[in-house]
């Protein structure tokens, strides 16, 4: 079965991933049965799909939160309490977020290919789109991913 | 519903509350002297406990409530209502909140916990408080001989109290509803006593207490305040400008670790007691939001390997891989000794 994507729109979330290797948004977002992010930035599908490792639907955004979970002993918690204070520090509000921790650009689990253009006026996504992992390898422009 | 068919319920009712309530009685007094006990052996001793039993009318008043729909809300308000017993912890600043809300979580079965302020809007200033569901865990209930019912309790600050109970008699005991320039005005007051609350707690940090002054964690007087001072100039940052809520995060690490003075705490760093400012400047490269705190914690980590992991009794493999992985990577971002 194919490895589904699920690309997220914004503009900030993808130079977020490269420093943080995760994605913090809104509380409870789901993703369908994706097992990697994908980024939609600039016209086009950035070139990395990095795989979901942990999920956190729901963790309040307060620099109390960050800071306990970020000097945890405990390595899942201590990522998301990283990345809660690299969102505080973008200035991020809201009294909570979703975290995805992903692997990171340099990791062996992170697919890479080329980045998809979207060649059109209106944005290929303003929130979120699956496409498979094997179109977007292939795929030189967004019109060759499909429907989703 | 009919009124007779409420009189026949408040009637069965008032029996079934006089034949409980010297038990309820019996557990408010058991629940206050215990909990009593160990906020005083806690040395937690600007907290003030408040208890009470609900009383028979307000039980009434409760159990009768209509659904709306013809019927009762409660279809069996003994067994459904759970604050029949309650009591409140006020604590002077709402930075002292933290300590009783460990210390209950130590005590009791936690069946429910919300922070109300967390609940609602975080951007308009009102109502906060801790709430607890809480019950005697069994072995302390059957050495009272007490019944297993559970106790509602709030955990909060006087000025948060003294907003919630002048809002509370003219939102809900008036006999007029509140217009909305009043409750523009609450809202106001609210963030008034807010903007005091953190204005009290400069205050005391100005006369050089701590931020978690009730906390029994340090009687050594290595306490928020002081860790972040410690954090600071190991990093070589400038003082007072790191947040408590990250100093107060470290503190809690070095108490497992078992650092509870400045000087105990530096020995644990090793060489990196003086490689702060340099391990800052390479953390803060990839990750510019690093706290002194959070460089202070990965120094530790640095110095003290696994036993970081082990003084935190963490045993877990993936966090020993984890932790080589994270001081290899830092070290070869570092000059210096391997």
């Amino acid at each position: 079965m194919a490895e589904r994507v699920c690309v997220v729109a914004g503009v900030g979330a993808w130079p977020f991933y490269l420093a943080t290797a995760a994605w913090v948004g809104q509380e409870n977002r789901r993703f369908g049965d994706a097992t990697r992010l994908g980024f939609y930035s600039g016209r086009q599908v950035q070139g990395l799909a990095p795989l979901i490792r942990e999920v956190v639907t729901s963790v309040p955004l307060t620099a109390e939160d960050a800071a306990t979970r970020a000097l945890s002993a405990d390595p899942v918690e201590r990522r998301v309490g990283e990345a809660l204070a690299a969102a505080l520090h973008d200035g991020a509000t809201a009294p909570r977020v979703s975290v995805v921790l992903l692997s990171p650009p340099d990791d062996a689990d992170t697919a890479s290919f080329e980045p998809v253009t979207h060649d059109s006026d209106t944005a290929w996504t303003m929130f979120q789109r699956f496409a498979d992992l094997d179109r977007l390898r292939t795929a030189t422009s967004t019109a060759d991913l499909g429907s989703g | 519903m009919t009124g007779d068919g409420r009189e026949a319920r408040r009637t069965e009712l008032r029996v079934w509350y006089d034949d409980h309530v010297a038990e309820l009685r019996a557990l408010e007094t058991a629940f206050g002297t215990h909990l009593g006990d160990a906020i005083r052996a806690a040395h937690l001793d600007d907290a003030r406990l408040e208890t009470r039993t609900k009383g028979a009318e307000s039980f009434l008043a409760k159990a009768t409530k209509s659904d709306g729909r013809g019927g009762f809300k409660y279809a069996d308000p003994a067994a459904q209502l759970t604050d029949f017993v309650g009591a409140r912890v006020l604590v002077p600043l709402s930075a002292d909140v933290a300590p009783v809300a460990r210390l209950v979580q130590r005590l009791y079965v936690v069946e429910e916990m919300s922070d109300q302020r967390a609940d609602s809007l975080l951007d308009v200033p009102g109502y906060q408080s801790l709430h607890f569901l809480v019950r005697f865990r069994d072995e302390d209930r059957e050495a009272l001989g007490v019944v297993d019912r559970p106790v509602e309790l709030q955990v909060r600050s006087i000025l948060q109290h003294a907003w919630a109970s002048l809002q509370h008699d003219l939102m809900y005991k008036g006999e007029r509803t509140p217009t909305d320039s009043v409750r523009r005005r609450l809202i106001a007051l609210a963030g008034l006593l807010e903007l005091a609350d953190h204005e009290f707690m400069a205050v005391r940090l100005a006369h050089g207490d701590a931020a978690g002054m009730l906390d029994d964690a340090h009687a050594g007087g290595f306490d928020v305040a002081a860790v972040r001072a410690w954090a600071e100039r190991l990093a070589g940052d400038e003082a007072d400008g790191e947040p408590l809520a990250w100093a107060g995060a470290l503190r809690t690490v070095l108490t497992a670790l078992g650092a509870t003075t400045a000087d105990e705490a530096t020995a644990l760093l090793g060489e990196w007691a003086t490689r702060g400012s340099e391990l800052a400047r390479s953390v803060r490269a990839t990750r510019p939001w690093a706290t002194a705190s959070y460089v202070a914690d990965l120094a530790l980590r640095l110095s003290l390997g696994t036993d970081y992991l082990a003084r935190r009794e963490v045993t877990d493999p993936a966090a020993v891989d984890a932790l080589a992985r994270e001081t290899a990577a830092v070290r070869a971002g570092t000059e210096g000794p391997a």
